[in-house]
């Protein structure tokens, strides 16, 4: 089950980039002036203009609906509970209207990371990062993500490796205690170490490609080539 | 001359030992000279020495390398072992320009040199394809148009003939010929050079205690052995596949459809190029992947989970079974799942460990071994528990001639003296001479024997 | 991150990503608001006593939750960062205070329930930022952090075990061992 739950999230990932019409730099400059209006306006016309800008984002930006869904029913179970705090504090006629409102501005708050950042390619957006970010923690966030499908490959392997030899590591035998202690032993100090090994040789290899010979880099402008 | 080292030694930090001791070697422009050496004799870093990389340590001598005149150029670029760490960006132009970056070349510069160096390795690929979708030949080939944008003076690969068929290395040596035409210096770091042996303009040799001796041509001493000359009859096999086909989603290998029988103490070769679906099958063997159609039985029963204890899998890379604190846990872990008690359950151990020649390492850490060492420990803990299939995924890979012979000497001992059956696996022909009974290949869609 | 070697660093990174991965895949399977602050410890606290840097958890979490906005998990976009960093935070103040954290799995469960605690100041900030009234944002955050601390507290608890495990392997370096550049 872990290692198919894993592989079932990297398909589905994989299975969503598309070429976004918004570039990763405007995104990130949206999501940021749109959030911080949601925390800042309170007045209901604020908020209304608000919404209708993230009803135009959700028009025009290619998105994830699985991830959208996913995240709209995270807001919506947290407006449930604020909203029923409300009423159990002030009853349903003080309470019910300041309630909604609050829950209203939390929804717009995170509204627009979800439309902006979940249908787009995730280095693309870590290309645009790396223009505020420094040198290194760009690579290694974008190394981070680039080799996440390795790892989750390394872990299977070591999870069919450890299987054979007889740990007791499948879902069902992890329901008892006595085998957790096969889980960190056969199965997460093994991982870790491979985490460590595949953290070395990239280094290695990119110190083989002069990473870190200067204190900047520049930026390969793109993949499009000009064609005769 | 490009590169030389005059009696140079180095010491990895908090070791006593010498890694390298008194290596002196000249490395002229436009020839390729080829550094042999058994696992862990030092090869990878005398490599990452001539590249600067070496951690501080107690080092003594001199290495001199060229200076890399011009904008954007290194001096030495390095191909290391594993291509999949290596590959570090998304898209082929991205994935070559990567050094580019970090020489800080402008970017108006970037995309003519690129091409330029994608060309040279016969890659013709569009900026933006993926590099997730190559073949392993693509992504060597990939991986060297990496290190020839940045214009260097020497070209160092490590171990290349591990990663690949000989399709790949036919591939190689043509541009390796080219690039010393043109004035590049080579240096391959491999214990297999037989097959780029037209390349090669000069042997060395790197011993055990790391010093460096001229080489010879490379070519193996095959030990003379007499072919297996044992008949199977096919009235109780130990593995029948009838009629295997896997989903498309898990796998998409070369073969569409495999049936197999192997008798008790019959010992086969599976051999086909990268990618051709030969771990697919193994898994499929071992319980690992449920085929999409088919049936696979094992010592007359349908493959089941109780098959744990029959079935053997030593994985290409040894250290992913590692995973106890000593060498003997390490193999008696397997018997302890099984129940046996303390006193038989040593002796095995212990036998087990004298069989592999690694019973000196018996309260060693696994992860402080070398790697032909971490192969053996792995081999005998899939040993100990004296299955009846053992299938061996590439089980020669990365290991240098004299231990590849004592792993196929331990499973030639191990099929006739306990009965047991061997599949095992490979992307190149054995150069140890053929002790199998039968081998194997996949030839349209299909298993074929030879 | 200048003394921070890029093997480290990058050991740090797949720490995030495998905190992300591990969130993700268990999200639909447990259902239990506050069960990802399980994951959430255990992947800071391994990477604060794996990595001898006194940022290392941080910077882990920083990364955790910039990785998180870019694959759009979470429901805050960017704001998903503080979710990380916040316990990054509390795991690597309890490891500069408690010299002797790793080797304890009482006080690995306290650190992991303290960061699990830091989700009622992050809930909380945006409450009354939003201008909720305090009693609600009050009510309302501990809710949410009641359980992640409790999970926290779980999560931490296997991180002796492992560490000892990695040590008696011989796989985590003194600081000798720098880079060259």
């Amino acid at each position: 089950m872990f290692s198919t739950s894993l592989r079932v999230t990297q398909k589905k990932r994989q299975g969503t980039k598309g070429r976004a019409l918004i570039s990763a730099e405007l995104a990130l400059l949206l999501c940021f002036v749109l959030s911080l209006a949601a925390i800042v306006e309170r007045s209901p016309t604020s908020l209304a203009w608000l919404t209708l800008a993230n009803v135009l984002l959700l028009l025009i930006h290619r998105l994830d609906r699985q991830v959208l869904k996913r995240g709209i029913r995270l807001c919506l179970w947290q407006g449930g509970v604020v909203t029923g705090l409300y009423l159990l504090r002030y009853g349903p006629d003080a309470g019910l209207m300041p309630g909604l409102r609050v829950s209203w501005q939390l929804l717009l708050v995170f509204l627009p990371g979800l439309i902006l950042f979940s249908g787009g390619s995730a280095s693309r957006l870590a290309q645009a990062l790396s223009k505020i970010l420094p040198a290194r923690s760009a690579f290694v966030l974008a190394a981070s993500l680039k080799f996440l499908p390795l790892l989750v490959t390394e872990i299977a392997a070591i999870h069919e490796a450890q299987r054979l030899r007889g740990a007791r590591i499948r879902p069902r035998d992890l329901l008892w205690p006595g085998n957790w202690g096969d889980l960190l032993h056969c199965l997460v100090a093994p991982v870790v170490v491979r985490v460590l090994e595949i953290a070395d040789n990239i280094a290695c290899a990119a110190r083989c490609r002069e990473f870190g010979r200067f204190p900047g880099r520049t930026c390969w402008p793109g993949d499009q080539e000009n064609t005769p | 001359m490009v590169t030389r080292l005059d009696n140079y030694s180095y010491a990895w930090p908090d070791t006593e030992d010498w890694t390298l001791r008194e290596v002196s070697l000249v490395l002229p422009q436009g020839e390729c000279h080829c550094l042999s050496g058994a696992s862990g004799a030092g090869k990878t870093t005398l490599a990452l020495a001539l590249k600067g990389l070496l951690p501080p340590g107690r080092q003594d001598g001199r290495l001199i390398t060229a200076a890399a005149p011009g904008e954007g150029r290194a001096a030495v670029g390095v191909v290391l072992q594993n291509p999949e760490t290596q590959i570090l960006a998304e898209t082929v132009g991205a994935e070559v320009a990567f050094g580019l970056e970090n020489l800080c070349l402008p970017p108006g510069q970037m995309a003519a040199r690129v091409r330029a160096a994608l060309d040279a390795v016969g890659l013709e690929l569009a900026f933006e394809h993926t590099t997730s979708h190559l073949s392993m030949g693509q992504k060597y080939r990939l991986l060297l148009a990496a290190q020839l944008v940045m214009q260097p003076a020497l070209l160092i690969l490590d171990e290349p003939a591990g990663q690949l068929d000989e399709g790949g290395l036919q591939s190689l040596a043509k541009i390796i010929a080219h690039q010393k035409a043109n004035g590049l210096a080579v240096l391959l770091c491999e214990h297999r050079p037989v097959p780029l042996q037209a390349v090669i303009d000069k042997h060395w040799h790197l011993d055990a205690a790391g010093r460096l001796q001229t080489g010879s041509n490379g070519k193996p001493s095959i030990p003379s052995s007499q072919p297996a000359k044992e008949r199977f009859d096919n009235a109780h096999p130990v593995v029948e596949v009838q009629g295997l086909r896997v989903h498309a989603d898990d796998a998409t290998p070369a073969w569409r459809e495999v049936d197999l029988q192997l008798q008790a103490g019959q010992r086969a070769l599976l051999c086909a190029p990268n990618g051709a679906g030969k771990t697919t099958l193994l898994r499929c063997l071992a319980g690992l992947l449920r085929p999409a159609q088919g049936s696979i039985r094992v010592c007359g029963q349908q493959l089941g989970k109780d098959h744990v204890n029959r079935i053997g899998y030593l994985f290409q890379n040894p250290r992913r079974q590692l995973f106890e604190t000593t060498v003997f846990a390490e193999v008696a872990f397997s018997l302890r799942r099984q129940g046996l008690r303390r006193e038989k359950l040593s002796a095995r151990v212990n036998s087990t460990l004298a069989r592999c020649h690694i019973a000196h390492l018996s309260g060693r850490s696994p992860h402080q071994l070398s790697y032909g060492q971490q192969h053996l420990v792995a081999l005998a803990s899939v040993l100990a528990k004296e299955p009846d299939l053992l299938l061996l995924d590439d089980p020669l890979a990365g290991l240098d001639p004299k231990a590849a012979a004592m792993v196929m000497a331990i499973l030639i001992e191990t099929s006739e003296q306990q009965g047991t059956t061997l599949l095992w696996t490979s992307h190149h022909q054995p150069e140890l001479g053929d002790r199998n009974h039968v081998r194997y290949g996949i030839e349209g869609g299909r298993l074929v024997q030879y | 991150m200048k003394h921070l070697p890029l093997k480290e660093a990058l050991f740090l990174g797949f720490c995030a990503a495998l905190l992300i991965i591990t969130k993700a895949a268990f999200r639909w399977h447990l259902g239990i608001s506050g069960h990802a602050m399980f994951f959430t410890a255990f992947f800071l606290l391994l990477a604060r006593g794996c990595v001898t840097f006194r940022a290392a958890a941080s910077f882990t979490g920083l990364l955790a939750g910039i990785a998180a906005a870019l694959l759009g998990m979470g429901k805050g976009g960017p704001l998903v960062i503080e979710k990380f960093l916040l316990p990054a935070l509390a795991v690597d103040l309890g490891a500069l205070l408690l010299p002797w954290l790793f080797g304890s799995m009482l006080l690995c469960a306290l650190v992991g329930a303290a960061a699990g605690a830091t989700k009622f100041f992050g809930t909380i900030a945006i409450d009354l930022l939003v201008g909720m009234e305090p009693a609600i944002a009050w009510r309302h955050s501990l809710i949410e952090a009641f359980a992640a601390l409790a999970f926290g507290a779980v999560g931490a608890l296997g991180i002796p075990p492992v560490l000892r495990r990695l040590r008696a392997y011989g796989v985590l370096l003194p600081e000798t061992r720098k880079e060259p550049l």
